[in-house]
This record gives structure tokens, sequence and C-alpha cells, in this order.
């Protein structure tokens, strides 16, 4: 960088010029540091998958009666039908 | 927006992301300022300067001259201020000293144009941020368990330099710098060292993460000053020596005993301590019972013998947990931009996969 004139944000200080020629510098293969990069990455995402707490076991619903076509259904429903009668009858009897 | 890869295989998927959003590191060293840039996804560029200078009498040196010898130079408040190495060969012919921006790890406070200088030697190496903004990790010092002070005003004087430039300045631990480096083949679980000329830094990480971090003010600095004081020097002379000429090994001048007997007791304080601090650690993490590997970097590691020296003093400590393997990092100066490189890309990588989901 040569002869710039920057106010480098330090209130009233003034720079009036700058002169730096030949600063060292070398140029190296990217490579060992993206590679560290990347283990860091992966150890970081495993990191957080084991720290995320496990989800709780959602029970199943219980299997529900299903209308069916079936003997058995048929019968089921009845006896349910037979039941709920039986119960009306009972709670008139009772003047309810 | 730039599109992540679901799963990463191999770095070149890393690659073409580092190319569409390069980001920066930066140490921010007493000794040294350091910059690790991404250059097309292929290379790092890393830039170096001496974090010193020197205010030149006009008198003396016409700027003219200071042209057309490449000397490195600012003008501030019609001031005339040599930077960085030519400050240092400046002061060597004017038999003084250098005075640096910062002091044991921090800003130099006593210093009024410090935060100029170093905002100055900043915008040297890295430039202002690209449009769109751009992000800069640099290198923080952790608290000092020796003294009593804290980083944070340090903290954020370089991040109100770096928001001028630009840049969205991220804050980084030096020795999680160290760390992210160097360990990747220990998962990144170790201690990290980086002894610099201001302070040393110490951080324990398990899988990434810092467990713990401190300093400690008994860096390069404070050795210099110590075996000058002994030996009646001057401490410039010894700071010189301590780079080029001191054998930790095998001792011969009175410099290098000196140096010995004070790098001894500097090792033994720190492994103390170090021993003290991974006792608590182990308590709440048994996984580390396995044992960790120590790592150091900066610019004292590069005095002849100072690792041996240093695996020597750890044999007559008891640590609570097996030493694996005890260290030099493998680019001493270089490590703690790279290390902050690696934090800035990997935090961008996750924010950005973590805002896409």
């Amino acid at each position: 960088m040569e002869e710039e004139r920057k106010p480098y944000g330090c209130g009233n200080i003034e720079v009036n010029s700058v002169h730096i020629p030949g600063i060292q510098s070398e140029r190296i293969d990217i490579s060992k540091d993206l590679d560290n990069a990347l283990e860091l990455i992966l150890l970081m995402q495993k990191k957080t998958k084991q720290e995320k707490p496990a989800a709780l076991p959602v029970p199943k619903p219980e299997p529900m009666p299903q209308k069916s076509q079936t003997r058995g259904g048929f019968l089921f429903l009845m006896g349910r039908a037979a039941g709920l009668v039986a119960k009306a009858f009972k709670e008139v009897g009772s003047g309810r | 927006m730039i599109s992540m890869p679901d799963s990463l295989s191999r770095s070149g998927d890393l690659s073409a992301i580092a190319r569409k959003y390069p980001v920066k590191g930066l140490d921010v060293g007493t000794m040294n300022l350091v910059s690790a840039t991404d250059i097309g996804g292929k290379e790092l560029e890393l830039r170096k300067i001496r974090h010193v200078f020197l205010e030149i009498d006009r008198n003396i040196f016409a700027e003219k001259v200071f042209k057309d010898q490449k000397i490195k130079y600012a003008e501030i408040n019609s001031r005339l201020f040599a930077l960085g190495d030519s400050a240092f060969d400046i002061a060597k012919r004017m038999n003084t000293t250098v005075k640096r921006p910062m002091k044991a790890g921090v800003m130099n406070y006593s210093e009024n144009v410090g935060e100029i200088i170093l905002s100055v030697m900043i915008h040297s190496l890295i430039g202002g941020a690209r449009e769109g903004g751009e992000v800069c990790c640099y290198s923080i010092p952790s608290d000092p368990f020796d003294a009593k002070f804290n980083v944070i005003y340090h903290k954020g004087i370089i991040a109100d330099v770096l928001s001028s430039m630009g840049y969205t300045p991220l804050a980084f631990k030096e020795a999680q710098a160290v760390v992210y480096s160097e360990l990747a083949p220990e998962q990144f679980t170790g201690i990290g060292i980086s002894f610099g000329g201001g302070m040393i830094n110490v951080s324990l990480n398990l899988l990434g993460r810092n467990l713990f971090d401190f300093a400690s003010i008994r860096g390069g600095d404070w050795i210099d000053e110590n075996v000058a004081m002994a030996l009646d020097l001057q401490q410039s002379r010894i700071t010189d020596m301590k780079e080029t000429e001191v054998d930790l090994l095998e001792p011969k001048t009175r410099v290098d005993k000196a140096m010995v007997i004070y790098f001894k007791d500097v090792f033994s304080y720190l492994l103390k301590a170090i021993s003290k601090r991974l006792s608590l650690s182990l308590e709440k993490h048994p996984e580390l019972e396995e044992g960790v590997t120590i790592v150091s970097a900066g610019g004292s590691v590069q005095s002849r013998g100072f690792i041996e020296l240093f695996r020597e003093e750890a044999r007559h400590i008891r640590f609570p947990v097996r030493i694996n393997d005890l260290r030099a990092g493998t680019d001493l100066l270089n490590t703690t931009a790279k290390g902050c490189f690696i934090n800035a890309f990997t935090k961008y990588y996750l924010k950005e996969k973590n805002e896409r989901r």
C-alpha cells in the first residue's frame, strides 16, 4: 500500500500519508487448513445431532373397532345397539 | 446465497465455498501482526509485519529519504513514524529502542498514538473489506491469572478498528486458534499454548470445545526483561539474541545460561497451572482420562532447544491425565492467524447451513 489518505476511524487524529512497501508475504496451499475446517465442521455437526434431545416416543393409538362387513363386526354392532336400547328403557322405567 | 453442499466428503467442496466467500484471519500479537487471507479457495496468503514503531525527528530524516530507501512509515498529525522492521533498523542505527502499540498482550494505553498505528498496520495487511461486508476473525488473549487486568477494552478497540474498515469482527481466543490449526489429528482434543511476546495463552479443548483458557504475563518479554536485568544488558539485545543465537539445549554463554534458568522457571510455573486446571476439568469430563496432547506455537518456540527443554520440565510435573504428546506447531508464527481463518470459515459455514434449513 503506498501513498494513501484514509481516515482510519480514529477521531481527530489525521493520517496524512502512509507508505508501507514490501510487506513480508507468502502463499501456501490452502487444502490443509480447509481439511481442518472440514474435520471441525463434521465434528460440530455430529455434536449438534448428539446434543439434540431424543424425541419422545409417540404412543400408537389403540385400534378402534371399525365398521365391518364381516359377521363379527355385524354382531358387535347389534350387541352395542341392544345395550343402548336396554339402557334407554331402564331410564324411562326409573322415571328419569 | 452460496450453495452449501448437504454432505461434505472432501475439501474440494469447501474450496468452492471459500472461493465465493473469502474470510480473513488476523493474529493481533504484541510482537507481530499476521494475516491469513483466502485467495480464490486455493491458496492462503500470509502477510506479516513487526508490530513496532518509532517516531522520527524530521530534522534528522527527510521524508524523501524514507521514500527513496523504501522505509515503511506513516505521517500522522504531521508527525513522522517509522513502522515495522524499518523502525527496528532505524532504532539500531540510532541506538535507541522501538515503541509498541501493544504491551503484555493488550493495547499499550501509555502510547497515545498506539491505536492509530495499529489501525494503519492492520490496514496495510488486509486492506478494507470488500463490498457487501466480510468477516475478519481476530485473535484476543485470555484474561491473565497472574495480573489484575482483563482484555475487554482491548477486544473492543480491535473490533472498532476492523469495523471502521468495513469488516464484521469476530474475536477468537489465541490459544484456541492454536488448537484449531494444529490438533486436527487429535480431533481437536488437547491443549494449545501460544508463547507470545506479551503473554502465554493456554486453552484446553475437548472435540473442538473450549473447556478452559487462561493467560500468564510471563511471556517472551518477561523473560527478556529478567535476563537483561540479571546480566545488566539491554533488553532489545536479549530479544535479538533469543531469536537468532540462543541455544537452550547446550547453553554456552552467560545469556544462554540465564535464558535456560528463566525458561525452566516459566515452564514449571505454567505446567503446574495447567495441571491444576486439568484436575478440575477431569471431574466434569472423565473422557479426558484417555490423555491429551500439548502443542506449542508462537515466537518464543523458535529458540533452539525450546521444545526439548519444555518436555524435560513436563517430566517433573504430576498431571492428572496422560500427556500423549508434547510437540511444537508446524508453522510457529502463522499458527494463530490460520486458526482464526479456520474458525471464521467453520462458523460461517455452519451459520449459513442452519439459516438455509
